[in-house]
């Protein structure tokens, strides 16, 4: 990040709206705990919004494991993983890794690539892809008998978080892992993600310094590939272009994806 | 044979790429293959076939040895001054809609997802100034190569990586493969005191056919 990015998103930490949302939340972060004690689970992805949301939950006097997800050989980034490391160091807590398949092992079951699934085949691969992802992530939480589940998700990065988040605010019951879920940053923008990492001297993960890339916008994870649009929109012509190693290693088990970038 | 410098001047310093390495070999592989199997370089076989490519003879020297072997030519050398990500996209156009095939039921074309999805592509766009190659090789024969070559990196159509004008010039040094301690690139063994990176890449034209393990500029 260059020194006038820096200076903009210090001095935007500094307005007053900037800080009166920081507040709040740290003041729903402490509300949430103290209204439903137990053990909360701070989920984390190694990006900029969950590392933001760690160090919020932490400033609030929240102590509990950190939950970090990862997806296969071949998707999870290495710079999560680096991200997650720090995490661990930094805060001194416990980081319990739970391994999901990556995506792409449901062309590897079907045998043959698809961008969109049209097939019957297809579509029960993928559902069968996020039960096995999601629905053991779900059955891992429910069974740790957690309280609930800090979740970096805000509105601004989806449609349909704006209409799931905007509906059902920071704070709901998630009946699929039958614990409270919290979303303390659901109504934070990306310059306000920015603001905190930036005056809180934060590390972030290198793919965000992308040339040309807007920082309040990346992802930085790949998931969601198979059976979705994401394709489309230059999933592929992403990885090619920040993790070309990883591309290269896909483009040989599935030499299509060369069409998508 | 003899060491020499390639630049590719550029009609507004644009190319569209997502690396700025544009191998040489490459594009003088390209353009031999459009002079002499001009049908095949109209219609390439698509991505994962194994057979059907053309390994065409360039002017350049080889260099390694056996399987493990690459045309005695740099990479782009130049860096680019600005980099910036440009977007593209394919919608579906109505007038076509007769020819669509809902085999006799009735259907939908809805563009917001599902198989007639509108494409939005990232397209990263490199600034430049000039692209330059060294190579070891037949000066003429590469200088006649290069005048066939119009443009550079994807979506020329579009006006992307236009070439002005090519120089060739006979060059003191051979930089094919290392320039002042630094590679200029890939290579199978990173000879001492030199710098790398080791990376997942292809070592000849086509470059993603066939990517191994091997030494890359840092």
């Amino acid at each position: 990040m260059d020194a006038a990015m820096m200076e903009e998103y210090y001095l935007h930490s500094q307005l007053s709206a900037y800080r009166k949302k920081l507040n709040n939340t740290i003041l729903t972060i402490k509300q949430v705990l103290c209204e439903h004690p137990g053990i909360w689970v701070v989920s984390y992805s190694g990006g900029k919004d969950s590392t933001v949301m760690l160090d919020l939950c932490y400033q609030a006097g929240w102590r509990g494991p950190i939950l970090w997800q990862s997806y296969g050989d071949i998707e999870t980034l290495p710079d999560n993983r680096r991200m997650a490391e720090w995490a661990s160091r930094h805060y001194g807590l416990e980081v319990i890794e739970k391994q999901a398949p990556g995506e792409f092992e449901i062309y590897r079951q079907l045998g043959h690539f698809f961008i969109e699934a049209e097939t019957p085949e297809e579509k029960a691969a993928v559902r069968r892809w996020y039960r096995w992802a999601f629905g053991e992530l779900d059955k891992f939480v429910r069974k740790q008998g957690w309280t609930g589940q800090f979740l970096g998700l805000r509105m601004e990065e989806s449609h349909q978080r704006r209409m799931v988040l905007g509906h059902r605010g920071g704070l709901y019951y998630a009946s699929s892992r039958k614990t409270w879920t919290c979303c303390p940053l659901y109504h934070w923008t990306g310059k306000d993600v920015w603001a905190y990492l930036v005056s809180n001297n934060l590390p972030w993960a290198k793919i965000y310094d992308a040339p040309g890339e807007n920082r309040e916008r990346l992802r930085n994870d790949v998931v969601f590939l198979a059976g979705s649009g994401s394709i489309r929109h230059g999933q592929f012509a992403f990885w090619k272009k920040h993790y070309p190693d990883l591309f290269n290693r896909l483009a040989m088990e599935w030499p299509e994806i060369r069409r998508y970038v | 044979m003899q060491p020499m410098r390639i630049r590719a001047y550029l009609l507004d310093g644009r190319v569209a790429g997502t690396e700025a390495h544009f191998p040489l070999d490459s594009i003088l592989a390209a353009e031999v293959i459009r002079r002499q199997h001009t049908e095949r370089f109209y219609n390439p076989p698509p991505p994962g076939v194994k057979d059907g490519w053309i390994d065409p003879e360039l002017p350049l020297g080889k260099r390694g040895r056996g399987d493990k072997w690459y045309w005695a030519c740099s990479f782009n050398v130049v860096k680019p001054v600005e980099e910036y990500i440009t977007y593209w996209h394919r919608r579906f156009d109505d007038c076509y809609e007769r020819y669509i095939d809902f085999k006799g039921r009735r259907g939908k074309v809805a563009e917001s997802s599902g198989r007639y999805k509108a494409y939005r592509m990232p397209l990263n766009i490199l600034l430049l100034p000039y692209l330059e190659w060294y190579a070891v090789g037949t000066l003429e024969a590469v200088r006649d190569l290069v005048q066939g070559v119009a443009a550079i990196g994807k979506k020329p159509a579009q006006g992307y990586g236009l070439v002005e004008r090519w120089e060739v010039i006979p060059w003191p040094e051979d930089w094919s493969e290392i320039r002042d301690g630094k590679l200029t690139r890939a290579v199978y063994e990173l000879p001492p005191g030199v710098e790398g990176i080791r990376r997942l890449y292809g070592m000849r034209p086509p470059y993603w056919r066939q990517p191994e393990e091997v030494w890359m500029p840092l």
